[in-house]
C-alpha cells in the first residue's frame, strides 16, 4: 500500500531558477506513473525528490498520509533504478543484490533465497558470481533492476533506466518492465524523455515542461485530447503537424478554416458543434489547426471515410519518403515547415510528386495562438 | 606448410612465388636485425643511466663496507679491500639505532595512517557531500600546500612546547595528521565514481562512513597504496621537526640518530654511511613493494581526474 501526494512542490536552484514549480500530482498504488518531458523540465528532479536525494524548497510531499519532506532516503521504502546502473563495481552481482539486505541484517539463508529468487525472475542467475565490470549493459540494468526489487519496496523509482541500451533491447526491456509490474503489483515511478516508453509502459502519463506540469491522464487520452500544443507536439512520432489557419463563418453552419501563406486557396470545413464553438469565438481570428499524420488520406482512403470534401492540394511536391515496413510516411514543406504524412506501405507516391491530401477532422484539433490551449479541450 | 606453399600467392607486377618468398625472408631478415639494434641500443642506454644515477648509493654502500683507513688515503677506492662490517656493529653500539628505527616507524606509521583517514573522509566530503562554501572551502585547503613548511615550524613549536608536548610521539604525530595533497589525491579519485554510486547507497540505507568503508576504500586501493608509500617515505625522511621538538633518545628518529655518529673527536664518516646504508632500507624496501600501487595511483587519479 502507497499512496504519494504532491502538493504545491517548488524547487529552487538559485533566486532565477526553477527546478520544479507548483508541482501537484497524486500517485495510486500500484499505478505505473511515467514522467515525459524533455531534458531539462525537471522530471528527473521531482523523481529525486521523492526519493529523498533532493531538498524540497517549498511544498509538502505526502508519503501514506504522512507528511515525509525530512525523511531520510532509506526510511521512506523506496529504492530506484539509475540511468547508469550504480552497480557497486567491487562487488560481484550476488553481492550487490545482496547489499541492501546485509545492511538491513537479515539472516544469511534468507538473504540467499531472495537473491536466488529474483535472480530466476530476471534470469540472471548464471552471472550471480560476476562482477558488474564483466556485464553487457542489458545484464546490468536487470542487475540494477534485482538490486531494486530484492527489498520489496513500496515505490520503484526509475531514471531513465533504457537510455543507455540499444533499440533493440530496449524495446525487449518495454515488454518485461510491463510484465514486472504486474508480477511485483508495486508502484512504480518512471521517467523518460523517450514518448514511445511513456506511451507504452505507463498507466498514467505526467507530461512536463520547464518545471510545470502540462498534463495528467491516461496515455490514449493525453494522445486523444492533448491540452495544449506543447502535449500536441511532443507525443506522437512524426509529431503532429500544425498549421496557422484564418477562421470563417460560412452558411449551412459550416465553419472553413483557411490556411494562411497558402498558395493556393486551401480550406478544411468543421462542422457540427465543434465547428459553431469555433465560429464563435473566434471567426476572422487566427487559430492553430494540428493534425496527426495518421489522420491525413489520400483520395482512395478519404473516399472510404466520406471525408474528400476536406482536401488540402500540397504546393509542394514530396521532400522525403520514408518507408517503414508496415507504413510509409511521407514528408512535404507547408508554411515553411516539414508537414509528415502517415499512409499505407501500398502508396506509391515519390519523391518530387505532388499530391492532394484530405484531413479527417473529425479528429484535427484546434489550438489558440496566444494562450496555445486545446480549444475543444476544457 | 605445404598447404600454405600449394595456396595461390597473389603475385605483384611479374614476379614469381619464388621470388616472392626471397623477398619476403630478405625484408624480415632486415627488420629483424633493426628491431635488435634498437633493443640493444636502448639496453645500454637504460644500463649506463641506471649506474649513473646509482653512483652515489653504490658507492655508499661500498664505504659503508671500508675500514676507516681505506677511505682517507690519496688513492681513489671505489671498492673495499678488505671488506668488513665493523662500521655496522659500531653504529649500532655507538648509538641506540634500533630505538631510533622503532621511533622512525612509529612516527611515520601513525602518520601515514592517519592521513589515509583523514585524507579519505575530507575527500569524500569535497566530492559527494553538498555544502554551502563547498569550493571556497577546497581552494583554501589546496592553498595551504603553497605555504612552505619552514614558515610554520617555529609558531607550531611554540604551541606544542605551550601545551608541554615536547619530546613525545604525539607531537612528532599529530601535526602531520592530514595533508592538502593527500585530500586531492584523494578527491580526484573519488570524482571519478558517478554521484548516483552514493545515491543508490543511501537508498539502500548506507550511511556515509559504511559507504567510505565498504564501498569507496576498497575501489580506491591504487590510491590508498599511493598515498602510504608517499606519505610514508616522507615521514620517514623528516629532519627539522623531529629535531626541533625532541630531546631524548628515548624519541628521536633515525634521522638525527645518523647525524648523532658523527662526532668532532673522530673521523668518523665510514660508521656514519653505515648508518645512513641502514635506515634507508626501510624506506626503499617500502617503495619497491609499493611501486606500482604508487605510480597508477599518481596517474590515474591524474588522467582520470
Amino acid at each position: 500500500m502507497s499512496e504519494i501526494a504532491l502538493r504545491n512542490v517548488c524547487k529552487q536552484f538559485d533566486s532565477e531558477h526553477y527546478g520544479v514549480k507548483d508541482f501537484n500530482l497524486d500517485i495510486h498504488d500500484k499505478e505505473f506513473v511515467i514522467f515525459v518531458g524533455p531534458s531539462g523540465c525537471g522530471k528527473s528532479t521531482t523523481l529525486r525528490i521523492i526519493a529523498g536525494l533532493e531538498e524540497i524548497t517549498d511544498g509538502e510531499l505526502w508519503i501514506d498520509g504522512e507528511l515525509s519532506n525530512y525523511l531520510e532516503p532509506k526510511e521512506r521504502g523506496m529504492s530506484m533504478v539509475f540511468q547508469n546502473y550504480a552497480l557497486y563495481p567491487n562487488m560481484t552481482v550476488y553481492g550487490n543484490m545482496a547489499y541492501a539486505l546485509k545492511i538491513r541484517k537479515l539472516p544469511k539463508d534468507e538473504i540467499d533465497r531472495k537473491v536466488h529468487e529474483v535472480a530466476k525472475i530476471l534470469e540472471i542467475e548464471q552471472l550471480l558470481d560476476r562482477r558488474p565490470a564483466a556485464l553487457s549493459g542489458g545484464q546490468k540494468q536487470r542487475v540494477a533492476i534485482g538490486s531494486a526489487i530484492i527489498r520489496k519496496p513500496k515505490v520503484f523509482l526509475m531514471d531513465e533506466p533504457l537510455s543507455n541500451l540499444d533499440a533493440k533491447l530496449r524495446a525487449q526491456m518495454r515488454v518485461e518492465l510491463v510484465k514486472l509490474h504486474k508480477q511485483l503489483d508495486t508502484t512504480i515511478i518512471y521517467v523518460t524523455h523517450d514518448q514511445t516508453e511513456a506511451m507504452t509502459l505507463g498507466t498514467k502519463i505526467v507530461v512536463m515542461k520547464d518545471g510545470l506540469i502540462q498534463q495528467v491522464g491516461a496515455p490514449q487520452s493525453i494522445y486523444d485530447n492533448p491540452v495544449n500544443l506543447f502535449v500536441a507536439g511532443f507525443l506522437g512520432s512524426p509529431s503532429m503537424n500544425f498549421f496557422r489557419c484564418t477562421v470563417k463563418a460560412e452558411e449551412n453552419n459550416r465553419t472553413a478554416l483557411l490556411l494562411d501563406d497558402a498558395k493556393t486557396v486551401k480550406k478544411v470545413y468543421l462542422d457540427g458543434t465543434r465547428g459553431k464553438q469555433i465560429a464563435d469565438r473566434y471567426n476572422g481570428r487566427h487559430v492553430i489547426l494540428g493534425i496527426r499524420p495518421e489522420d491525413i488520406y489520400e483520395l482512395d482512403e478519404a473516399k472510404k471515410l466520406g471525408i474528400e470534401n476536406d482536401s488540402v492540394d500540397v504546393d509542394e511536391p514530396v521532400v522525403n519518403r520514408e518507408m517503414l515496413g508496415a507504413e510509409v510516411i511521407l514528408y512535404f514543406d507547408e508554411q515553411g515547415k516539414t508537414l509528415a504524412v502517415r499512409l499505407s506501405p501500398e502508396n506509391q507516391t515519390q519523391v518530387g510528386e505532388k499530391v492532394s491530401l484530405y484531413f479527417d477532422m473529425e479528429k484535427a484539433h484546434v489550438f489558440d495562438p496566444e494562450t496555445e490551449e486545446n480549444i475543444f479541450v476544457p | 606448410m605445404s598447404q600454405i606453399e600449394n595456396m595461390a600467392v597473389p603475385t605483384v607486377g611479374n614476379m614469381s612465388k619464388e621470388e616472392l618468398l626471397e623477398l619476403k625472408k630478405a625484408m624480415n631478415a632486415k627488420a629483424l636485425a633493426r628491431r635488435r639494434t634498437k633493443t640493444a641500443l636502448r639496453v645500454t642506454a637504460n644500463v649506463v643511466f641506471a649506474v649513473l644515477i646509482l653512483l652515489p648509493l653504490l658507492y655508499a654502500i661500498s664505504i659503508a663496507l671500508m675500514p676507516s683507513s681505506e677511505l682517507f688515503t690519496t688513492e681513489l677506492n671505489l671498492f673495499p679491500k678488505n671488506p668488513t662490517f665493523s662500521n655496522f656493529i659500531n653504529a649500532f653500539r655507538t648509538v641506540p639505532l634500533l630505538r631510533f628505527i622503532l621511533n622512525s616507524f612509529i612516527m611515520a606509521g601513525c602518520i601515514t595512517i592517519g592521513q589515509i583517514i583523514t585524507c579519505s573522509l575530507a575527500a569524500f566530503a569535497f566530492s559527494f557531500l553538498e555544502f554551502k562554501g563547498k569550493g571556497i572551502l577546497f581552494m583554501v585547503v589546496m592553498a595551504t600546500m603553497m605555504v612552505p613548511g619552514e614558515a610554520t615550524i617555529i609558531s607550531n613549536y611554540l604551541t606544542v612546547s605551550g601545551w608541554g608536548m615536547l619530546d613525545t610521539y604525539q607531537v612528532l604525530i599529530v601535526p602531520y595528521l592530514t595533508s592538502a595533497m593527500g585530500i586531492f589525491l584523494f578527491r580526484q579519485f573519488y570524482m571519478t565514481f558517478p554521484i548516483s554510486l552514493y545515491e543508490s547507497a543511501k537508498l539502500d540505507g548506507c550511511g556515509n562512513l559504511k559507504f567510505i568503508v565498504k564501498i569507496l576504500l576498497p575501489l580506491t586501493k591504487s590510491a590508498i597504496g599511493a598515498m602510504a608509500v608517499y606519505t610514508f617515505i616522507n615521514a620517514w625522511n623528516m629532519y627539522m621537526w623531529p629535531l626541533l621538538v625532541t630531546g631524548s633518545n628515548n624519541m628521536r628518529t633515525v634521522q638525527i640518530g645518523i647525524s648523532m655518529l658523527d662526532s668532532v673527536d673522530s673521523q668518523s664518516i665510514t660508521l656514519m654511511i653505515a648508518g645512513v646504508v641502514m635506515i634507508i632500507i626501510p624506506s626503499i624496501s617500502i617503495f619497491i613493494i609499493g611501486q606500482k600501487q604508487l605510480i597508477r595511483g599518481m596517474f590515474s587519479g591524474a588522467v582520470k581526474g
